[in-house]
Parts: structure tokens; C-alpha cells; sequence
């Protein structure tokens, strides 16, 4: 007779009970169907599931700092202050939040990339790539609405740019700045609407719209670029690519810590709407080709405001990004597209470019 | 397909009213949101006028920014004495400008419109000049109002 240490017994016993109630063979068995392909680009598919974690982690850490943050211009900022400099492990829960969203929107972008340039997004899945274009606007709406909430006076200044940008747009414009401020002007209605944005709406869309690509993800499968011949076996998503993406998470946790250990996320001045913009204003990194090309756009040209023209630009990128699969005919018939590989090189150039030039000037 | 096939059937009929119903009733529901969502323009009731500083507080060649409504306001006291009152909201995208006394200009830091001491946009993105008020000044008062 085979005597079993009692711990085994009790994980067997507690493994029967839990399939017994939530049946989660099929799920697994559903996870273990998809095969993952190796070859020389696969690296990069690890950015999806980055992306992921880094998502996770701005909704613990953003409950962790609802505890005590208060959303109005005349507490927000000292709450803040209350959060990093008094509560146990605030600066730390601060810094992990706003050093994880730089992070999660740099991970989208690359993954945005990567599968643009892998033509990923040919059929069958356009509607995964039009969803995550959908989950880049997103993330950058988290970006934009999050950033007024410590009420600083760069962050009042960015949020009166950033919602005064829109009102050029042809007949929907005025509708949306007062929509977005509450008023006219940015004040307490504009910080409580960007919080209940940031909290409860971003995040709600953006849940569903995730769920809704991780499952064509797992219908249509990873797909593999045109032209590679994929030399090795594909391994199955569960467990072994989840592994991997497992080891890629905890290398990501580490440079988190790191970077808020060695960079702790720092809190400006309380905003005095009525004192001139500080010297040497910038928006995050991730706004600065924006910023830059409202800087090199003249005021007019051909009677035209400059923008106008910058939000007409936006639009017809913001369009290409989001009708890339419909457009892209090559790709659609496995051949490569070569042009619109140069598009995205262009863009990245530009890019690259546009930040340097705001950084420098 | 005979004639009788592209007859409506009595259950494409009722399904084709539901639905017809349904995606009507959400109309008014949507723009009832909407109208919710959107601020009272009640909320936003301005003065005409408005006393809003001391002109002994003014400095002769220096700007001093203050509140009209929710409107951030520059008064420039000109070496002649003359006080000229001109929004400080850039007119590119609404940062407050800054004067520089050195070179007489104010000076918008967000993306660098400059405007001279007439609100004259000269350089960078503004499209439009700075808007002026008019000034009038009583027992010392200094009283702002819209032109």
C-alpha cells in the first residue's frame, strides 16, 4: 500500500474540488490548443502580455491610491502630498502607478509596432488589430486623464492644451471642450469629470475591449510574418509560452521597482490657474510629437489655423492606423508590402525626430 | 422566389417592428445623456464688468495678471501712465502668457507665440491677437469690462 504525504492529498483533493465547481478543464484545454510559433521574430510577441501586466498593475496600484485621493482643485494636490509623504508606502504605490503607465504605453506602442511591421494585422485578424489601435487610444486617454488628477501646474497647463486642441474640429468641436471641461475653463467639474473618466469609464471600455482581443486571440492564434518559415515546432500557449511570458513579467516587475527606487515620481506645485505657464513646460514623452508639431506649425497656411490642420493630420493618421488591414491589398494576399513598411519607418523617424526636437529647443 | 415568398411574414414583420421600436426608444435615451453630460451654461454666467485691482498696485513698464470671471487679465501700466488691460489667454491653445519687461513682448511658454504690448500676435503658432478690455479707472479703481 502507497502511503501519500497528507499536503499531496490535500492539493489532489483541493484540485478535484475546485474542477468539480468551475470546470476549468475545457478553458485549459481550450489555452493548451493554441500554439505559439518560434522563430527569429517571436521575441516581440512577449509586448502583448506585457502590456497586459502592466495593466493589472495600474489597476491595483489605482485603487491603492482611491484610498486617499480626493478629487477637487482644493484637495487633490495635497492629497497627493498626503499619499507620498505620509501614508506607509504611498511614494512607492505613486510611483509604481505612474511609472507603470509610462511603461504600459511604451509596451503598446512597441507591440503596435511590431505587429505592424510583422503585417500581423492581415485576415483574419483585422478586427485584433483594430482593437488594439482601439486599446492605444485608450491607453493614451488614461495618460491624458490621469495626469490632471494631482492638480500640479504642469499637469493644469497640459489638461488646458490637451482639451483645447479639439475645439477647431468642425461642428463638434465647442461640444466636445465643454463636454471634457464641464464649463468653459478647467476647474473642479473638469477635474471630477477626468477623474470619473480615469476611474470608472477608460477602464470599463478598456476591460472589455482587452477581453475581446485576448479571445481573438485565442480563436485566430499568433501569427507568424509573411515569408518566415518557421524552422522549429510551435510550442503550446499553456503552459509553456505562459512560462515565458511568466519570466518576461518578473523581469518587468524588477525594472518597475528599479525605476521607482531610483526614480520616484515627484509632485509639482499646487496649479494657480491665473499664474502665467513655468518655463520650459513639456507634456509626458508620449505627447510630445503632438506638442512638437503644434510648435512647427506656422499659424495659418492657406487661411487655414494651425490647429485645424494639426487636428486634420491626427484624424487621417489616427484613420490609417485603425484602416491599415482593409487597405494594406498586398498583405491581405501574403505578399509583403513593402510601402507600407517604409510608412511605418517614416513614422518612427518622424517620431523619434519630433521628441528630440522638443527635448533640445 | 414566388411572389408569395417576398410577401413579409407576419413574424418578420413583428420582428422588424421590435427592432425598429427598440433602436428608436434608444434616441431619446442617448441624447438625454447627453444633455446631462453637458454643462449648464448657467454655470458659466459672466459679469460684464468688474473692479479688479488698485492702480497703485501697478508697476510703471511691469504686467500684473488678474481675475476677471474666470478669465486670467493683464494690465500693463505704460510709462506714460496709461493702463491697458488684454487677455492673458494665449490664443493658440489658452495657456496664461507671461510679460517680459526686457523685451516688451509677453511671451507664451506652452509653445511660444509672442504678442507685443498692443496684443499683436508677431511670432509662433497664435492665430489671433490678444483680446483687449476696456479700462476704466475711478478713485483709484481699477474697473475692467468687455468691449
Amino acid at each position: 500500500m502507497i502511503i501519500r504525504p497528507s499536503w499531496l492529498h490535500f492539493r489532489e483533493s483541493s484540485r478535484v474540488w475546485i474542477e468539480d465547481r468551475l470546470r476549468l478543464k475545457p478553458l485549459i484545454d481550450l489555452l493548451a490548443k493554441k500554439l505559439v510559433p518560434r522563430h527569429k521574430y517571436s521575441f516581440w510577441y512577449l509586448f502583448g502580455g506585457l502590456a497586459l501586466f502592466f495593466f493589472i498593475v495600474q489597476i491595483v496600484t489605482g485603487i491603492l491610491l482611491l484610498l486617499y485621493y480626493s478629487p477637487t482643485p482644493n484637495t487633490a494636490n495635497e492629497s497627493v502630498r498626503v499619499i507620498v509623504n505620509q501614508v506607509s508606502f504611498g511614494w512607492l504605490v505613486r510611483s509604481l502607478h505612474s511609472w507603470s503607465a509610462n511603461l504600459m504605453i511604451a509596451t503598446v506602442i512597441l507591440h503596435l509596432f511590431s505587429t505592424y511591421f510583422m503585417k500581423a494585422y492581415r485576415k483574419p485578424r483585422e478586427l485584433m488589430w483594430v482593437s488594439g489601435v482601439f486599446l492605444l487610444f485608450l491607453v493614451l486617454g488614461f495618460g491624458f486623464t490621469g495626469y490632471l488628477l494631482p492638480w500640479d501646474t504642469t499637469a493644469y497647463f497640459a489638461t488646458q492644451i490637451g482639451t483645447e486642441i479639439p475645439r477647431s474640429i468642425p461642428v463638434l468641436g465647442e461640444f466636445i471642450v465643454r463636454l471634457l471641461r464641464g464649463g468653459e475653463f478647467i476647474d473642479e467639474e473638469s477635474l471630477k469629470r477626468l477623474f470619473a473618466l480615469h476611474v470608472v469609464i477608460l477602464p470599463l471600455i478598456t476591460l472589455a475591449v482587452v477581453l475581446f482581443h485576448l479571445i481573438l486571440n485565442q480563436v485566430h492564434g499568433t501569427s507568424i510574418p509573411i515569408g518566415i518559415r518557421s524552422l522549429r515546432e510551435p510550442i503550446p500557449f499553456f503552459p509553456n509560452y505562459l512560462f515565458r511570458d511568466a519570466i518576461a513579467w518578473i523581469a518587468a516587475l524588477i525594472l518597475l521597482f528599479g525605476l521607482c527606487l531610483i526614480f520616484p515620481v515627484q509632485i509639482g506645485p499646487k496649479a494657480d490657474p491665473f499664474a502665467s505657464a513655468p518655463v520650459g513646460i513639456k507634456p509626458e514623452w508620449y505627447f510630445l510629437t503632438l506638442y512638437q508639431t503644434l510648435r512647427i506649425v506656422p499659424a495659418a497656411i492657406l487661411g487655414v489655423n494651425s490647429e485645424t490642420i494639426v487636428n486634420v493630420c491626427v484624424g487621417i493618421a489616427g484613420a490609417f492606423l485603425l484602416m491599415t488591414p482593409m487597405i494594406d491589398r498586398k498583405a491581405r494576399m501574403e505578399q509583403y508590402s513593402s510601402g507600407f513598411t517604409w510608412i511605418g519607418v517614416v513614422a518612427i523617424f518622424y517620431v523619434i525626430i519630433a521628441i528630440s526636437l522638443a527635448y533640445l529647443t | 422566389m414566388t411572389a408569395q415568398d417576398k410577401e413579409i411574414s407576419r413574424r418578420n414583420f413583428l420582428s422588424q417592428a421590435l427592432t425598429g421600436w427598440i433602436s428608436i426608444s434608444v434616441l431619446p435615451v442617448l441624447y438625454g445623456m447627453v444633455e446631462y453630460a453637458l454643462p449648464s451654461k448657467i454655470r458659466d454666467r459672466i459679469l460684464e464688468s468688474m473692479h479688479v485691482a488698485k492702480e497703485a498696485d501697478l508697476l510703471v513698464g511691469s504686467a500684473k495678471i488678474v481675475k476677471f470671471n474666470k478669465q486670467a487679465i493683464a494690465l500693463l501700466k505704460s510709462e506714460q501712465g496709461q493702463v491697458r488691460a488684454l487677455s492673458a489667454v494665449c490664443t493658440h491653445l489658452g495657456c496664461i502668457v507671461q510679460y517680459q519687461s526686457d523685451r516688451k513682448v509677453f511671451h507664451c511658454n506652452c509653445h511660444g507665440s509672442e504678442f507685443d504690448l498692443e496684443g499683436r500676435n508677431i511670432s509662433g503658432p497664435a492665430p489671433r491677437p490678444l483680446q483687449p478690455f476696456k479700462v476704466d479707472i475711478k478713485e483709484g479703481d481699477i474697473i475692467i469690462s468687455r468691449i
